[in-house]
């Protein structure tokens, strides 16, 4: 399954490039904010896709989310289909990686140095990913299609260089609601500088802190190494 | 204080003491009641805790078993890897909720913890125990000064690979949540044997601030307090119980309940009010009612009070102002008996008053009322005054029950009269008194009166006629005065006993020449002391030689007022007065100091007086005159005693004793005015006499009459015959003198001879030519 989608990387970006070079460029500026509170909007994934003519998608990438301090990082990667990820370990726990996500269900067991080989995700969608020992870590892959896609910073602002037209703009964002598969979608002009506040409907996300237990057992361990 | 105040006072009183006593009794049940109650729910609400506690355990420890049994759990557990293990021991137990998390070894060797250090034992043995039995173990233990509700399960992979343990706060939700179960105040206090900041744990109501004291209650719960049954400590607001979940080394776990005083005694508060409320009701309807029972109580009293004082101050009710009956109208009829008893009673008085009780006639006071009536009236009327002559001898002879049965007797006679009569009184002891509505009474009725009075009365075959003077005024004839017309019928009437008279009417001048008695008897003692009185003498010469041979002295009143008073009226005033023994002993003085004076210018003298009838029988007579002759230095033959006839007649046995005693001292005695009294020739005989004395009356009509000369001449005869010598007074004329001389007459005494001369012209008249007779 993973091989089935396997294209040669190198002459997709080279097409891509030739392109780009071959069409008038504009730059089309998103800002994500939370409809609520007005705040921009961090790890908001923008997505643009030409409305007029034959559009395809990036080529495959190599990526990693790596796990620091009981934490994914980065929190949201948009990746092409056909990608691979790996999920190297950088803490002095083990963790378990899995998702029960429709584009691709894995797990890797417990593991800490020995990271395990790379994911593939080859169908379009999110996939939501989970510790199984520690419940407040998460972490979102976007697999998408769009020609055009970037990840909101924690100005909630994406700037793409996309050819002069018209484009159908597609927003996700964690927070958007719980399934996490569904998009917001608008209209966007390539030159269109534009902000779209989203209402964020998810329940709230974990908290990231260690808590009051973590905290006990970092104290307990302190107190039984230190002797 | 008044009945009605009293009777207000005890009611209120009764119902007060009443009242409080109830109040205090229920009050008293209720508080207890609610207090057990209270207790009674705090121990329900210690069991319900207890239930929940058990409850709660038996979910944490399912929730536990369930993380126990995920693999990724076990996974992590199976590497042993103590960072991981701490990772996800504090990952699920975020996701139980608990406070505590501790992995051990199979052998319980703690390999990760939260609040113990790897490689150390798990301290809580019990629970060790238990799970080693049981395969778990739930219960309470002390860590850190905090208490948990510990679950402990083993790990599974399959094989046992360790032992879980969650140990969960008793905080102050969970207290709370009990708390909203039971409706109690709920907290988890933790107690070491001894007390030390005061910062130890607690949760629950005492921890939000619910109850102050936590320092108090925690030295109870050390002193075992609280858990056996709920009490209130002093100060406190709160009733509390408690019970002891964890007795362990480092302190121990109570759960306490506690139910708030004032919430708990609300209902008693309540009650309280409520009665206080009805206390003050029910006093102030006792007050009214009691005000208006005893208004209506004390208002016929206060009608009947002021009837009385109506009828103590003379007024008579015809109706007792009352209505009521029972025991008020048992008094307004004994009141109205009692205002009849009093008019009886006052009628009685009033009659006894007016009446004498042995006749049952007016008395005198009625008379003088009755009189002054009539006066008032102005009517003409009579008064008769009469007494019975010599009523006391009726009562010394025949005893006075006799007495009384006359009285009563004349009395019943008197009343019967017919009219004019108006009205009898019985004025003294042997006195009436008629009152008559005519001007003067009428001979006819007179007669008819006398007759009736005069009449014998016989009571026990003795009969006995009582002699009555009756002495009669006229209004207005004879007075306009009550005590002048008393006074004046007495008067009269003293005359008509004088006269032995039964009637006498008043006279004009009678009282005038009583009112001068009086006077002169009142001052008769005055005229001795004052010298008023004073001794004049009349000579005494020898019938044949005319010779002087004595005088005659004799006693003289100079009235300052009244001027010259005959010896005659005084001298029997004095008698009847009783003032006869001091003129007789001022007469002897004063004519033994005479004698005794003309004795030492060389006239002895013989002087003769006056002895009264009083004198006569006066035993001491003798003595006194001899003292008075002894003080003078007077021989007793100077002295000569004239008696008269009747004085020695009222009593002759003492009087001639008296006379014996007089005559052997060595006076002489003569009888004056003889022939004029009862002359008795027999006690003439036995009389120490010496003399007689002829009266006057005879000698002044010896010229003209007969029989006057007849009596004269006898009487010398008889006197000389009897040894006696004879002494005619009164003689005037010269004839009369040659004819006493020539019947034999020893000694003459008359203006003839002289009038009575005083003591200073006695000597001169002596001088002038008077021949002293020598006396044998």
């Amino acid at each position: 399954m993973r091989a089935s989608g396997k294209r040669p990387v190198p002459s997709l970006i080279l097409l891509a490039l030739l392109l780009l070079a071959a069409m008038p460029v504009a730059a089309a500026g998103v800002t994500v904010a939370d409809a609520a509170t007005g705040q921009p909007l961090a790890n908001a994934v923008v997505a643009l896709y030409p409305r007029a003519g034959h559009s395809s998608a990036p080529p495959p990438v190599r990526a990693s989310i790596v796990q620091r301090r009981a934490t994914f990082m980065p929190h949201v990667l948009v990746v092409p289909p056909g990608s691979r990820v790996s999920f190297p370990n950088r803490d002095t726990t083990r963790h378990q990686v899995y998702s029960f996500s429709p584009p691709l269900t894995f797990s890797l067991n417990l593991y800490l140095r020995e990271t395990p080989p790379p994911v593939t995700f080859d169908r379009a969608g999110v996939e939501v990913l989970g510790c199984n020992i520690h419940d407040h870590m998460q972490a979102f892959i976007v697999i998408s299609e769009a020609p055009f896609s970037a990840v909101t910073a924690a100005d909630g602002r994406v700037a793409l260089e996309v050819p002069a037209g018209p484009y159908r703009l597609r927003i996700w964002h964690p927070l958007l609601e719980d399934t996490h598969q569904q998009w917001w979608e608008g209209q966007l002009d390539a030159d269109e500088q534009r902000r779209v506040a989203l209402t964020l409907r998810a329940s709230p996300p974990p908290r990231d802190e260690p808590s009051e237990l973590a905290r006990h057992f970092q104290q307990a361990l302190q107190q039984g190494t230190a002797p | 204080m008044s009945f009605r105040r009293r009777l207000l006072l005890i009611m209120l009183g009764v119902v007060i003491v009443a009242q409080l006593v109830t109040a205090v009794a229920t009050l008293g049940a209720i508080r207890r009641d609610e207090l057990i109650r209270g207790g009674r729910e705090l121990a329900v609400g210690l069991d319900v805790t207890r239930q929940l506690l058990r409850e709660r355990g038996r979910q944490l420890r399912d929730n536990v078993a369930i993380l126990a049994a995920d693999y990724g759990f076990r996974s992590a557990v199976a590497t042993r890897d103590t960072a991981t293990l701490a990772s996800v021991l504090a990952n699920h137990g975020e996701r139980a909720g608990a406070d505590m998390v501790i992995l051990t070894d199979p052998r319980g060797s703690i390999m990760a913890g939260t609040h113990l250090a790897p490689g150390s034992a798990l301290p809580f043995e019990s629970l060790w125990q238990q799970a080693q039995q049981h395969g778990q173990a739930v219960g309470v233990v002390l860590q850190d000064g905090q208490p948990f509700q510990f679950v402990l399960l083993p790990v599974r992979a399959p094989n046992l690979i360790g032992w879980i343990g969650m140990g969960f706060v008793l905080d102050d939700s969970l207290a709370r949540e009990i708390g909203q179960l039971t409706r109690l105040s709920v907290s988890f206090v933790v107690g070491t044997a001894a007390p030390q900041h005061g910062d130890e744990f607690v949760s629950g109501a005492l921890a939000a601030g619910e109850g102050a004291g936590i320092g108090e209650l925690r030295q109870g719960l050390a002193r075992g307090r609280y858990l056996e049954q709920s009490r209130f400590e002093p100060g406190s607001a709160q009733l509390t119980r408690a019970t002891l979940l964890v007795d362990g080394a480092d302190g121990r776990v109570y759960t306490v309940v506690q139910r708030s005083r004032s919430e708990l005694l609300a209902m008693f508060y309540n009650l309280g009010w409520q009665m206080l409320v009805i206390f003050l009701l029910t006093l102030v309807l006792i007050a009214v009612a009691v005000a208006l029972c005893v208004r209506s109580m004390a208002r016929p009293l206060v009608r009947l009070a002021d009837a009385a004082r109506r009828i103590g101050r003379g007024e008579r009710l015809q109706d007792m102002p009352v209505r009521e009956r029972g025991e008020v109208g048992l008094l307004a009829r004994t009141l109205a008996g009692m205002q009849q008893d009093l008019d009886e009673r006052e009628r009685s008085l009033l009659h006894q008053t007016r009446h004498d009780q042995l006749t049952d006639l007016a008395n005198r006071s009625c008379a003088q009322q009755d009189i002054e009536a009539a006066v008032h009236q102005g009517r003409p009327f009579t008064l008769l005054r009469l007494a019975i002559s010599g009523f006391r001898h009726i009562n010394d002879t025949f005893g006075y029950d006799m007495g009384d049965r006359v009285l009563v007797t004349l009395a019943r006679r008197l009343r019967a009269l017919p009219p004019p009569l108006r009205q009898a009184y019985r004025i003294g002891g042997d006195e009436f008194l008629l009152l008559l509505d005519v001007a003067q009474a009428e001979k006819v009725w007179l007669t008819g009166l006398l007759d009736e009075l005069f009449r014998p009365i016989d009571p026990q075959g003795t009969p006995i006629r009582p002699t009555l003077s009756l002495g009669e005024v006229n209004f207005p004839a004879h007075g306009h005065d009550t005590w002048l017309l008393l006074r004046r019928a007495e008067i009269a009437m003293a005359v008509a006993h004088r006269t032995h008279c039964p009637h006498r009417r008043y006279e004009e001048g009678q009282d005038e020449q009583h009112q001068r008695q009086l006077k002169l008897v009142r001052d008769l003692q005055q005229a001795v002391t004052d010298h008023q009185l004073f001794m004049v003498y009349q000579p005494q010469t020898a019938a044949p030689t005319g010779c002087l041979t004595g005088f005659e002295a004799l006693m003289r009143w100079q009235h300052p007022e009244l001027g010259f008073i005959p010896p005659d009226e005084f001298i029997s005033l004095a008698e009847q007065s009783g003032h006869m023994t001091l003129l007789s002993q001022w007469m002897i003085e004063t004519v033994c100091r005479q004698l005794a004076e003309w004795n030492t210018q060389g006239h002895r003298l013989r002087v003769a007086i006056n002895l009264s009838a009083r004198d006569v029988v006066d035993p001491t007579l003798a003595d006194r005159l001899e003292q008075v002759l002894l003080a003078h230095d007077v021989a007793a033959d100077q002295l000569t005693l004239e008696v008269t006839e009747s004085a020695i007649i009222q009593d002759p046995v003492m009087a001639v004793t008296v006379l014996e005693r007089l005559r052997r001292a060595g006076v002489r005695i003569a009888i004056d005015d003889y022939g004029t009294g009862y002359s008795s020739l027999s006690q003439l005989r036995t009389l120490p006499v010496r003399e007689l004395k002829i009266d006057k009356s005879f000698v002044l009509g010896l010229e003209e009459r007969e029989e006057d000369r007849i009596i004269v001449r006898s009487t010398i005869e008889l006197g000389h015959n009897l040894g006696l010598e004879v002494v005619a007074e009164g003689v005037e004329t010269e004839a009369a003198r040659q004819l006493l001389a020539n019947l034999g007459c020893n000694y003459l005494q008359g203006y003839l001879i002289s009038r009575p001369l005083p003591a200073q012209a006695v000597p001169g008249w002596i001088a002038d030519g008077a021949v002293l007779e020598r006396h044998p």
